[in-house]
């Protein structure tokens, strides 16, 4: 090898000096009318709704796909008379809540010559979605459906084993439920997830690595068609690549960067940059894998939970920061709001009571435990920030990094021990207890289980009675106070935790007009009525 | 070896391998402890390198970084150096068929760059730092092992082995007395030669996330993480950036020398 200190010196610097963002952002409408979306992870897992499994599938599919009802566009209002139907133009939810009528529209079609949308396909949508061998992540929210009847070409009937006020919020809104051609899932099965078919204001043009996904509008949409001449998801899971692309014009918005420091980077770059905020935003739980070593033990679990200092989170994100108390944000209807749980079950910051538990566990000197991480940013840096929290209190707490799509494929396999999902749901008391604590929802060794990684209520008994009770109880009123009840009974049995609120944030270009302000939502919008201005 | 660009290279990968050796007795701060109200700070008295997004101080980052980037630096060509050299010598000396797999192997292995086989074994074995010191020594190898086979070549054709064999002495017995001594000086010319880019190795893929892991510093991860922050806060780049190009450049230099001093084809 010969080698020469002037190609070593230039090799050098090279590698040293950083890329810098160069001129100033000059934000414009796309020339082509195309919306372009850096989304935050490195390939789509699943196009198919039923089976996402990380928000940017989501943000993809709520373009192709309808809803059957949403909030209106922006919000998480859940009052029944304001809802938005897109798929359906009536629903009504009896008045014993046992039952909820569904009213398709007529002549919708689906894409690529898949037909028009009738009855079938929305019992469909549903049978899978509730299908206990489907695999579905979203199935804990179809448990409670008795029977799906077709009672004529476009209207479904959904009959529940008892009453629940809030299942249209929980189980009809754009989540998992989005409508699917039933002849097209038979026909493409596995390529579904490639290759999904909708009635949605978008239709799946192609994906691949260069350009992403890329959807053009749907000819023959029912609503208001689209306009823009299509989107792009461009997949850039490196952060700064993001960054630079949406401050050079190459991206017209983006999923933002959740991490210390971003936000005011970004705003003293580019001024004119609109940052789009849902509020709560996503829930961070982290599970603490009941059936492993040392978490078996409610003193550890106690322990690492007294080492978690909400403040240092408040210093790092700022704004974009929101404070938990319980399982359920301040924001849901009936939450526990600050000061209203007793002592213990507050988990104020507490590094002595932190080394006492440790000590009565049998670990004076501390402990060690290695468990994997999300490459993603906002994963990262939550866990590097307990990561120290826990140092100060003699536990070392070894991460593993891996790829984000990978990273969800393993937890949902049962490979970790302290997991955190990063998850938004609508204010539904009972949504993340369902998804988070329900035995129902227990994780699997075949992927095929749910979000309860902890196996609380397998594990040691849980709340599947109180659940059960909560479930049962058609007045909203006391169903929260039966949620409380039951968020306080997770607390002193900590099989998990929500350590933070954190809302998400998108930076858009100024000249895309979205159509509407967001003030709530899923970490994913629709861009129906999205538009270029002058 | 005396010119005083030379010397001053030496004394910079003495301070190096200085700092990497004393490692966490001589920090000036923790280099894991956060604090968010001085997060993203210039260079300043306090914080010679600045801080990152967690308040931490590069410097003490960078300095407990350099342990890993030269433990790296110096154990991969040292472990592929032992290994590459005993296969490459067996290959020159029996010859036969252990010569033909060896070089095959070789060739098959060196159609691939250095840093796109650390990639490729890094992501298999998944990130860790053990796992990074068996990548890179594994993607070295193969240099070695054809620098050693082919001085053994030269080596065995000499008339001190002939005599070897000639009053009986076993072959393995020649290897180790006769071969390896005589092949030793090239040997350890290209071990020097490659510390330098085992360094750049490690922080590539400390950068891509595959070496050392959070929050363990090392160059690579330390520029990844300023990477995100360029825009308002370069200095953890700019630093980190110039403390792993000097590190290099001087390996590099001090690595040439050598070869220079010991190779009669590059001396001047």
């Amino acid at each position: 090898m010969r080698t020469t200190r002037r190609r070593l010196l230039g090799t050098g610097l090279a590698a040293s000096l950083p890329i810098t963002a160069g001129a100033l952002p000059a934000f414009a409408s796309a020339s082509d009318n195309i919306i372009r979306f850096g989304l935050s992870v490195e390939k789509p897992a699943s196009l198919d709704p039923a089976f996402g499994i990380q928000g940017a599938d989501n943000t993809v599919t709520r373009q192709i796909f309808d809803a059957f009802i949403d909030p209106p566009y922006g919000t998480f209002n859940l009052d029944p008379k304001g809802m938005i139907g897109e798929a359906v133009e009536a629903w009504e939810m009896a008045a014993d809540s046992r039952s909820v009528t569904l009213k398709l529209r007529e002549g919708m079609l689906f894409h690529k010559g898949y037909g028009e949308v009738t009855a079938d396909d929305a019992k469909f949508t549903f049978d899978r979605l509730r299908d206990p061998a489907g695999g579905s992540q979203y199935r804990v929210f179809y448990a409670g459906v008795e029977d799906i009847t077709v009672l004529d070409k476009y209207r479904i009937r959904i009959t529940l084993k008892r009453p629940d006020p809030t299942f249209y919020a929980t189980s009809l809104i754009a989540r998992g439920a989005m409508l699917v051609s039933r002849k097209a899932v038979e026909a493409l099965g596995q390529g579904f997830r490639r290759t999904p078919v909708g009635s949605g204001p978008f239709e799946f043009v192609s994906y691949d690595n260069e350009r992403g996904v890329v959807l053009k509008p749907f000819a023959d949409y029912h609503g208001q068609k689209p306009q823009v001449a299509g989107i792009e998801f461009r997949y850039v899971p490196d952060s700064t690549a993001r960054t630079l692309g949406f401050l050079k014009g190459q991206l017209d918005l983006i999923e933002g960067i959740r991490l210390p420091g971003w936000l005011d980077e970004v705003r003293g770059q580019a001024p004119k940059a609109q940052f789009d905020f849902t509020r709560p935003g996503s829930q961070n739980i982290i599970a603490f894998n009941l059936t492993r070593k040392p978490f078996d033990d409610i003193r550890v679990r106690r322990a690492i939970r007294f080492a978690i200092d909400r403040k240092v989170f408040q210093q790092a994100y700022g704004e974009l920061y929101g404070d938990i108390w319980a399982i359920n944000p301040p924001e849901y209807p009936g939450a526990f709001q600050k000061g209203q749980l007793p002592g213990d079950l507050q988990y104020d910051y507490n590094p002595t009571k932190a080394k006492q538990l440790l000590a009565e566990a049998g670990y004076p000197k501390g402990l060690s435990f290695e468990t994997y991480i999300s490459q993603r940013e906002d994963y990262q840096a939550v866990m590097i920030m307990i990561q120290e929290m826990l140092r100060a209190v003699g536990i070392d707490m070894q991460l593993r990094t891996v790829d984000h799509t990978a990273y969800h494929t393993d937890n949902l396999r049962d490979q970790n021990i302290f997991g955190m999902n990063s998850e938004t749901t609508a204010p539904v008391g009972t949504s993340l207890l369902q998804t988070y604590f329900s035995s129902a929802n227990e994780v699997r060794k075949d992927g095929k289980g749910g979000r309860n990684y902890s196996h609380y209520g397998a594990a040691m008994p849980g709340i599947d009675a109180e659940l059960a009770r909560i479930l049962d109880e058609p007045d909203l009123v006391r169903r929260q106070a039966l949620t409380r009840e039951a968020e306080v009974k997770i607390l002193g049995d900590l099989p998990a935790f929500n350590a933070l609120s954190l809302h998400w944030v998108f930076a858009r270009n100024p000249r895309l007009d979205l159509g509407y302000k967001i003030n709530a939502s899923y970490a994913y919008f629709t861009l129906a009525r999205a538009r270029f201005v002058p | 070896m005396r010119h005083p660009a030379t010397i001053a290279c030496m004394a910079i990968c003495a301070i190096f391998i200085t700092i990497a050796a004393l490692g966490p007795l001589i920090l000036p701060q923790d280099p894991l402890a956060q604090s968010f109200i001085s997060r993203l700070k210039p260079p300043s008295a306090a914080h010679w390198f600045g801080t990152d997004r967690y308040g931490r101080d590069v410097f003490a980052r960078v300095l407990l970084g350099t342990r890993w980037s030269l433990l790296l630096g110096l154990a991969a060509p040292l472990i592929a150096g032992v290994f590459g050299t005993l296969i490459g010598a067996a290959a020159g000396f029996y010859g036969g068929w252990f010569d033909r797999i060896a070089g095959r192997l070789a060739d098959l292995l060196m159609a691939f760059p250095s840093l796109l086989l650390g990639i490729l074994l890094a992501a298999a074995l998944g990130p860790g730092f053990g796992n990074l010191i068996a990548a890179v020594s594994f993607a070295f190898l193969p240099r070695f092992i054809r620098v050693a086979r082919a001085a053994t070549l030269s080596v065995r054709e000499q008339l001190y082995i002939e005599a070897a064999f000639a009053v009986g002495e076993r072959p393995i017995r020649i290897v180790l007395r006769h071969v390896l001594p005589n092949i030793a000086g090239p040997m350890i010319v290209v071990a020097t030669l490659w510390i330098a880019t085992a360094i750049r190795i490690e922080a590539t893929l400390s950068f891509i996330g595959l070496g050392v892991q959070p929050p363990q510093p090392s160059w690579g991860n330390i520029i990844r993480d300023g990477l995100t922050n360029i825009l308002g806060s370069p200095w953890p780049v700019v630093t980190t950036g110039l403390t792993l190009t000097l590190c290099v450049l001087a390996f590099n230099i001090v690595g040439d020398a050598l070869r220079d001093a010991i190779d009669p084809d590059y001396r001047e």
